[in-house]
């Protein structure tokens, strides 16, 4: 048995998932990674991570995964919740079906994979639970409902989930990520303009989809490292902060919303949509 | 806000600038507003709040200002959008401004921290476009703009088109 503390990573085969595995795996921790493209984590593997398929969204797979890592390493010692997407459309275009999905994905998946880490991590007094949410987690932008209300609930369940484990000494942090160069866009443009691209919506999606374009697209925003970095920080912490907003746009956007009333906020975001 | 709470607000801004805040007395706000001085009391509490209603109406019209700018990712967009930012009021809002200008003096626990979104983008942004000192670019413009704008309020800026030009070559945007 060694002292090498074990994490999992979700989401880790693209964007932000793949730079924090490989950030803990150079700060020599064993790391496991896990994503439903497993494929495309052959890159991780070369670098030592232990690839596993899992879709978040699947209980079997999520049961699985947490079967292997105990059996093999003792238990997860690091959870980096990272698994999620962004499902823009407006809220008449988009089928409960899609918005439950957005859900399973974002919040329920996240959590039936965090229950079943818990007895360990609860059993050796320590762990760490690293909850990758989204400057969208505090503001808002249009056609953006059920993302924000995922993120929006991945807050304030991490919050109480932050109380709930403080006696048990497992850390929980919140990540806010701002603008990060990744798949988020394409991911989110694509299904939007589906659903809302000839609505009645569709005047909106498309200076959604220009302004995402434009964000995303022209480099202005942050490499997947500097989340990367934070994570790892938060892990090598005695006592982690419980939220950091790292990233283009995502502290100065957090700050502003706080201040401005509503309306004003509603204003200054559909002003930027025009 | 209701019709006869803006009345007041403005005839309060009025009176607190050309005669001063404490040479101003509710009851000649309330006479100049045209409404009763109770309802001044009923809405401000006391002269007091009237000041910082008044001060809130600046804080938030400068919010709205400089929140396209906090929203803007394109860091050399950022950077113009703040330069411009003096040039775009409207003459027509001047009096409104000056008079914001002067009351930020009259209170006591004024703060400028209602600034700070500003000031992290444009660090952020002048971090994007790799100046050595981004936090120090952004403390810099921020006061630069805040001179200009008394400068214009005060119409001491002779050749403003000029000058704006001259201030975009500057930062290359």
């Amino acid at each position: 048995m060694n002292n090498q503390k074990v994490a999992l990573v979700t989401g880790a085969s693209s964007g932000i998932g793949k730079e924090i595995a490989k950030k803990l795996l150079s700060d020599g921790l064993v790391v496991y990674v896990a994503a439903r493209r497993v494929e495309k984590m052959q890159d991780l593997e070369s670098l030592g991570a232990i690839a596993l398929k899992m879709d978040i969204t699947s209980e079997a797979d999520i049961i699985q995964v947490v079967e292997t890592i105990t059996q093999e390493n003792n238990g997860v010692d690091v959870l980096v919740n990272n698994a999620g997407f962004g499902s823009y459309g407006a809220v008449e275009d988009t089928s409960i079906d899609d918005a439950r999905y957005q859900f399973e994905v974002n919040l329920f998946g996240l959590a039936a994979l965090t229950q079943k880490v818990l007895p360990h991590m609860r059993g050796q007094r320590s762990g760490t639970i690293i909850n990758i949410s989204s400057m969208g987690g505090k503001m808002y932008t249009p056609l953006g409902a059920w993302y924000h209300a995922t993120k929006y609930a991945l807050e304030g369940w991490s919050d109480c989930l932050r109380l709930e484990l403080e006696p048990f000494g497992i850390d929980v942090v919140i990540i806010e990520p701002g603008i990060i160069n990744t798949e988020f866009g394409d991911v989110m443009t694509g299904p939007m303009m589906e659903r809302s691209g000839n609505s009645a919506y569709s005047k909106l999606a498309r200076a959604m989809e220009k302004s995402a374009q434009e964000s995303y697209e022209k480099g202005s925003g942050s490499s997947p490292t500097v989340i990367a970095d934070t994570v790892a920080r938060a892990v090598r912490m005695k006592k982690p902060r419980p939220r950091y907003a790292v990233g283009s746009m995502a502290k100065p956007l957090i700050f502003l919303r706080w201040l401005l009333s509503d309306r004003l906020f509603d204003k200054a975001v559909m002003s930027q949509v025009k | 806000m209701t019709e006869k709470q803006e009345k007041i607000i403005q005839a309060a801004l009025e009176l607190f600038a050309r005669e001063g805040y404490h040479a101003t007395s509710t009851s000649k706000v309330a006479r100049h507003a045209g409404v009763s001085e109770g309802l001044i009391f009923r809405h401000f509490e006391n002269k007091k709040g009237l000041l910082r209603a008044i001060i809130r109406v600046g804080e938030e019209r400068l919010q709205s200002l400089y929140a396209a700018i906090v929203l803007e990712s394109d860091p050399k967009k950022a950077v113009k959008k703040a330069i411009e930012l003096p040039f775009t009021v409207p003459e027509s809002e001047y009096g409104f401004w000056r008079l914001q200008y002067k009351l930020k003096w009259e209170l006591p626990d004024y703060t400028p921290g209602k600034m700070e979104p500003l000031r992290i983008a444009l660090s952020n942004a002048f971090e994007k476009l790799d100046y050595a000192s981004p936090k120090m670019e952004a403390e810099f413009l921020i006061h630069f703009l805040d001179g200009l704008g008394s400068g214009l309020l005060k119409n001491d800026v002779v050749e403003k088109e000029k000058l704006r030009q001259h201030l975009l070559t500057i930062y290359e945007v």
